[in-house]
């Protein structure tokens, strides 16, 4: 591990102007993953801005209905939290599929959104990869990529966002609010993470000098019936090789609001629009969700290790959303 | 959150026998609250830290060395690669003759040779004043290299599998009559192909090493199976007599054969503090152990049986492939368990390897022989099947009188009464085969039956017991303590053998100052131990006894110790006899001691 200066910052906008003034600094959160990520200096910052002690954990319900969660909170809270666990069942879910309880219990909500892939080749210091060190290529292609994307990949990375608890986000609508120097600004979910392209380094639309303050869930009625389905290599402690976060609303046997998002497949949270319009409104039944898993995965394409993830997708999404249609959504 | 109660009652155990009942571990209390010292953990004033610098390819050689960075960051002591590296000898080559030849890992002379034989082995090693420090200097250090062609893929070298030679645990292959031909005649058979990966070894604490030299003389505080190996091939390789090195390790985490050997992180540790002068520590990253310390090899077997209608085996094939390294490595015994298991007309077993430009294969938990059981026990099972036979029933009706390969007799097997008792605790008659037919609850279950065995090894123990007027005894052996509860298990044979409580029993035990020990490995610690603990108590009850008969006044005059019974801390015959206190004290003897 690169020595390091760390600081503490007692409030956000003291943050927000270390880090505006800090050339190569890192806000340090729960740390789960930062930490890791300095140990094999993969990150290498040259100071670290303790955020831990900023005001940003609380769970606040909106006049509309929806809920305004702090940065700050760890996943454990916010899985945990009776509001959530009644209005938004996927997302609890999805937070308890993913790490340890112990690593739950220390990672917060804008640190699980800026978690790094854990592709093995982005971790060693040894192999090309693109996203650690752009121009050096990507080991992944043609190397061990059983865990890679099948969608939105590109020739210079493959590798896949981490998150469960992003995943149902993405389903939800979730929006993003970041405070900079420059003021607030907020970002829907769906736009926040970024497809590798040409830049796989390029992670996110924040920008250097942002802090995530806030992650907003809009009142979503059909989010009461939802579930978040993760297929994984072992039952525990293993991140998704696919995962379905799906909330579906059905009346008079045809589906009149879903909400269907993928994990484990892409770089970001893979909200599946063009399954939700195929189904909005068509008669629900196996059918339908089948036809609609197939066009929303059309455009992937495996490599040489993980094409069962394709068929794999599909038929987690007619799982999950079999399972709505006949015990409900999560409890 | 309250804080649990501290148990501040003593703990005391009714008396002997103690072998076979439930103890309270000797080091249980020191383990749990952290108070036992593991390799890393040992504090010198002015401990240096070091760190590895991996090689990143397979095979080639170092062409150049930039160490200019590294030497400039913070409290960096040294940079050590084979540019400015003292000599150090060779490892010795395997002989029967000098055992500690045994524990070498790797032909390669590190740091002292520009060639790399595998992805992983260290090419430098860097010493600074903190942990930190070393391992991001260790990352500034700039090698170049001049890549050679190298082998890596087990699979595809597979067609340039050579015949495994014999070890002195196991001839390399086997044979007793035609078993292609039976195999092709049977009325029933099964031939089947079984791949098993390659195991890393995962200890809870990973390799550690903590080395300080007084001139020649050098302590190391070493995670390791065997102090004494340890201490023989160091004082080989620095070149420095063996008397003055000292190995301690009273508490090795988790061992399974993955610290049986002497690995580079050891020998560059000791390195780095001849080099610097300073106590240094080095505990090997995760990575590390999975790049300087071996683990299982890989394996591709071939099991084929056939049987008659009744299941009676005419065929028994057994064959595997296994890795080696280039430059270190170990026969393993995937076969050996089949030339004993079942009475087979025939019997063919065949072991191979492939040679990689990879880190050495070494011991891991029952090495060869677990994967092996596995692929000849599942094969039994395919057999049992197919003939529509139970498979407790088809083991049965295949369990041999004598060996099967030299008609032998078994000095002990008992394997039909293990699968008699097996079944009866399993309630295997409600067993039904069909996939997904038996249920418990919520849950599918299946039930099974595998064999396997071990041979009952033995090494050389050297012990001593002392015995004090006071009544405390004293067992020092340099054995190993790697959580199977070594000292409490000998506390118990010595106790036990004397008959004096548990609690006037202490044993030393995992240091070279002591009695040289058996190795930690092959299951066969304990008894080695045990047996010499025994034979040294017996000595000892003897040399008490003669001191007793030199006074008139004991009540053991003109008995033999065959007559006595050891209990109460003394020798009785009947009511009739004397403590080894009162013994002692008359005699004015502060302690008796023994030597086995």
């Amino acid at each position: 591990m690169k020595s390091f200066a760390y600081v503490s910052a007692p409030d956000v906008e003291a943050a927000v102007r270390a880090i505006s003034t800090e050339p190569n600094a890192k806000f340090l959160g729960g740390g789960t993953n930062l930490v890791d990520l300095m140990r094999e200096e993969v990150e290498a910052p040259d100071t670290i801005i303790d955020i831990t002690r900023l005001p940003l954990t609380d769970i606040v319900e909106l006049p509309d209905g929806g809920l305004r969660v702090g940065a700050l909170v760890r996943n454990s809270h916010l899985a945990a939290n009776q509001l959530i666990r009644s209005r938004y069942p996927l997302l609890s879910q999805a937070i308890l599929t993913g790490a340890s309880a112990q690593l739950r219990n220390m990672a917060t909500v804008g640190g699980n959104l800026l978690q790094r892939t854990r592709c093995f080749y982005f971790y060693d210091s040894t192999s090309a990869c693109n996203k650690r060190e752009p121009g050096t290529g990507c080991d992944a292609i043609g190397g061990f990529n059983r865990n890679h994307a099948v969608l939105g990949g590109s020739a210079s990375c493959i590798a896949t966002h981490p998150s469960d608890m992003a995943v149902a986000l993405a389903a939800l609508d979730a929006v993003i609010e970041v405070e900079s120097v420059r003021g607030v600004r907020r970002i829907p979910l769906v736009e926040f993470h970024q497809l590798p392209g040409e830049t796989p380094d390029v992670e996110t639309a924040l920008a250097a000098d942002e802090l995530i303050t806030a992650v907003e869930l809009p009142a979503l009625p059909v989010a009461a019936t939802s579930r978040y389905r993760k297929v994984r290599d072992r039952a525990s402690y293993a991140f998704a090789l696919v995962s379905v976060a799906a909330a579906l609303e059905v009346e008079d046997g045809h589906i009149t609001a879903i909400r269907l998002a993928l994990g484990g497949v892409a770089a970001k949270p893979w909200r599946a629009y063009e399954a939700e319009r195929l189904l909005q409104g068509t008669p629900a039944n196996e059918e339908s969700f089948r036809k609609a898993a197939a066009a929303e995965l059309a455009p992937a394409s495996g490599q040489s290790q993980n094409a069962f993830k394709i068929e794999l997708a599909q038929r987690t999404i007619v799982a999950t959303l079999n399972q709505l249609l006949t015990d409900g959504g999560a409890a | 959150m309250t804080q649990a109660p501290v148990r501040t009652e003593p703990k005391t155990t009714p008396a002997g026998p103690y072998v076979g009942r439930p103890m309270d571990r000797v080091d249980g209390v020191a383990k749990t609250t952290g108070e036992a010292k593991f390799s890393a953990e040992y504090p010198y004033p002015d401990i240096a830290h070091a760190a590895l610098v991996h090689a990143p390819i397979a095979r080639g050689r170092i062409t150049g060395v930039d160490s200019a960075a590294a030497l400039a960051a913070r409290g960096v002591l040294a940079v050590i690669t084979h540019e400015n590296a003292p000599a150090m000898k060779p490892s010795p080559s395997a002989s029967m003759l000098n055992m500690e030849t045994m524990a070498v890992s790797s032909s390669v002379t590190f740091l002292n040779t520009d060639e790399v034989h595998w992805n992983g082995q260290p090419v430098a090693i860097v010493v600074a004043d903190t942990l930190e420090g070393a391992q991001h200097a260790a990352s500034l250090v700039k090698l170049s290299y001049d890549e050679l062609p190298s082998t890596v893929d087990f699979t595809a070298a597979l067609p340039t599998a050579f015949p495994q030679k014999s070890s002195m645990i196991s001839p390399g292959s086997a044979k007793k009559g035609d078993a292609e031909t039976a195999l092709a005649a049977a009325a029933v058979s099964v031939d089947l192909d079984y791949t098993t990966p390659m195991h890393n070894h995962n200890a809870i604490e990973p390799h550690a090493t903590t080395a300080f030299w007084d001139g020649d003389k050098l302590t190391i505080h070493e995670g390791t199976q065997n102090v004494d190996w340890t201490r023989k091939l160091l004082a080989s390789k620095f070149d420095v007599p063996v008397e003055g090195i000292r190995v301690i390790a009273p508490f090795v985490g988790g061992g399974f054969g993955g610290k049986a050997m002497l690995w580079a992180g050891t020998i560059l540790t000791a390195l780095a503090a001849r080099v610097t002068g300073r106590p240094v520590r080095m505990m090997l990253t995760r990575e590390g152990v999975y790049r300087t310390v071996g683990g299982r090899t890989p394996s591709t077997q071939r099991v084929a049986l056939g049987a008659d209608a009744d299941g009676h085996l005419t065929a028994l094939i057994h064959t595997c492939v296994t890795q080696i390294g280039n430059a270190g490595g170990s026969a393993e015994q995937v076969t050996s368990q089949s030339r004993h298991l079942y009475d087979a007309a025939n019997i063919l077993t065949e072991q191979k390897q492939v040679a990689l430009d990879a880190l050495a294969n070494t011991a891991m938990r029952a090495p060869g022989e677990s994967i092996g059981t596995y692929a000849l026990e599942a094969s039994v099972d395919e057999l049992a099947y197919k003939l529509g036979v139970d498979p407790i029933e088809l083991r049965m009706r295949n369990e041999p009188a004598k060996n099967p390969m030299d008609g032998k007799k078994f000095s002990h097997r008992m394997l039909r009464e293990a699968y008699a008792l097996g079944a009866e605790k399993f309630d295997w008659a409600r067993r039904t085969p069909e996939p997904g037919s038996m249920r418990d609850g919520k849950w599918l279950v299946g039930m099974g039956v595998a064999t396997a065995f071990h041979p009952a090894w033995q090494f050389n123990a050297n012990v001593t017991v002392r015995l004090s007027v006071d009544g405390g005894v004293l067992v020092r052996c340099g054995f190993h303590e790697m959580g199977m509860g070594g000292a409490t298990a000998q506390g118990q044979i010595a106790a036990d053998a004397l008959g004096v409580p548990f609690e006037s029993v202490r044993v030393e035990y995992g240091d070279t100052e002591l009695p040289i020990g058996p190795g930690a490995g092959g299951s066969m610690q304990t008894a080695s131990v045990a047996n010499s603990v025994i034979a040294a108590c017996e000595k000892l009850k003897k040399s008490v006894l003669t001191l007793a008969k030199k006074s008139s006044e004991s009540p053991l005059k003109g008995l033999k110790l065959a007559e006595l019974k050891a209990r109460d801390g003394g020798l009785y015959q009947s009511g009739a006899g004397e403590t080894y206190v009162s013994i002692l004290s008359r005699a004015g003897r502060p302690s008796v001691g023994s030597v086995r």
